[in-house]
């Protein structure tokens, strides 16, 4: 039974049920874009903190890089020097042993002074990179093979490419990508003439580059540790170097979402292998 | 014709590290262009020796300065800049000897107009050479603006 209710007190009714609801709905749907607007603010600020630690870390990094380009290379310039007058001063008052430990003295300080400069550079690949333009492949890697010209000459080594593309990259990195792993077949020969091909592939917008040598080859339990900083698989007298070379390439390749890796067979030969995704690159790519 | 009058080479050396200043007066005693080399520890005492101030009021005016970056209190690019601005003093010739081969430094010298920079090498036989070499350069090869 309804009360005693005219249509004018149903309409009535009705209206107040209606204003009600709609700001019910309107309350309702406050609360969820406050909540939502509240996540994606968590989001925010946790995305912002983590940019601005990313910010401050790259900022402590180009510090040190800073003091280790001035005051970690003066002490070891000192002992250098300072051993070599020693040597040329006293040179009759000095017997075999001695000018052997002196050798070993600044042979130690030389090769300290090495690693500085090794871990400037590798660090320098995120301090001083620059915006990326439309580069020619090609000619990146005609710079490298122009820089490795000695070595080139030196070792007889025949190298060819593939057709290259053109990308947007930074171009001083490439070069150094390409110059590194270059570098290195031409190093690590095993007959003369050394043979090295670069080749390109695109599979799915990912770019594919391959380095192939003829070269001395690497065992299958070294791969991954390869990429590592400053580790070798052989003795100075055997092969220079510092064991530099491939984590800059990794850094460089890291940087344009990619992936590097080796396929070898020792004896016979290695491959190096690295991706460019540009999708994928760093946002300030 | 009138004989190229050779210059004997008075040479500040700004420059902190008490191993860089020995190696310095090894190699520069033995080069005969050298008549003199004055060393000042900081960017301040360099000023003062060459404005002939504070406890530098008897110094005489070099006419080679080779500057170190690295100094404590007023770093060598303050120095560079001082100088530079002054009438009497900006036609010095200026090289920086520094160990530091980052690109914003060699910009920022350049740009503060240093006559050239030069990288310190690290070993001594090098060092010798490039040092001489800087003296016979400034000295020999170069006509620099004297005014007595």
């Amino acid at each position: 039974m309804i009360f005693n209710l005219t249509p004018n007190d149903l309409f009535y009714g009705l209206d107040i049920l209606n204003n009600f609801l709609r700001a019910l709905s309107l309350i309702i749907v406050g609360i969820v874009v406050s909540k939502l607007s509240e996540n994606i603010s968590k989001r925010e600020i946790e995305f912002n903190q983590i940019t601005e630690d990313l910010r401050r870390s790259n900022e402590d990094l180009q510090q040190f890089a800073y003091v280790a380009s001035h005051d970690l290379q003066e002490p070891l310039r000192a002992i250098v020097s300072f051993s070599q007058l020693l040597e040329e001063k006293y040179h009759d008052n000095i017997d075999e042993d001695g000018k052997e430990f002196i050798h070993f003295i600044t042979d130690g300080a030389k090769k300290m002074n090495t690693l500085i400069k090794d871990l400037l550079l590798y660090s320098r690949i995120t301090t001083q990179a620059k915006a990326s333009k439309k580069t020619d492949l090609e000619e990146v890697i005609k710079d490298a093979l122009f820089n490795l010209k000695e070595s080139i000459d030196e070792s007889g080594a025949i190298i060819t490419y593939d057709e290259m593309p053109i990308l947007k990259i930074d171009k001083t990195q490439f070069i150094q990508l390409f110059q590194n792993l270059i570098s290195n077949a031409i190093k690590f020969r095993r007959i003369d003439p050394p043979k090295i091909h670069i080749g390109v592939n695109n599979i799915n917008n990912e770019w594919f580059f391959s380095v192939k040598d003829n070269g001395i080859g690497i065992e299958q339990q070294y791969y991954s540790k390869l990429f590592n900083i400053f580790y070798r698989l052989h003795t100075k007298e055997e092969y220079p170097g510092t064991g530099i070379g491939l984590p800059i390439c990794k850094k460089i390749v890291q940087r344009y979402g990619g992936k590097i890796w080796v396929e070898s067979e020792l004896g016979k030969g290695s491959t190096f292998y690295f991706t460019i995704n540009l999708k994928k690159s760093d946002k300030k790519i | 014709m009138n004989e190229y009058k050779k210059i004997k080479a008075r040479i500040l050396l700004v420059e902190d590290n008490a191993a860089d200043i020995r190696l310095t007066e090894e190699v520069l005693q033995q080069n005969k262009i050298v008549k003199n080399l004055d060393v000042v520890r900081d960017g301040s005492e360099a000023i003062d020796f060459l404005k002939k101030q504070g406890k530098f009021s008897h110094a005489i005016k070099p006419n080679l300065i080779i500057l170190d970056l690295n100094l404590p209190k007023k770093n060598g690019f303050y120095v560079l800049e001082e100088i530079k601005k002054l009438e009497e003093l900006k036609r010095i010739p200026i090289v920086i000897l520094t160990v530091s081969d980052a690109k914003e430094d060699l910009i920022r010298a350049y740009d503060l107009h240093a006559n050239c920079y030069v990288i310190k090498p690290l070993e001594m036989k090098e060092f010798s050479r490039i040092l001489n070499s800087i003296v016979n350069f400034w000295f020999n090869v170069v006509k620099q603006f004297n005014d007595d």
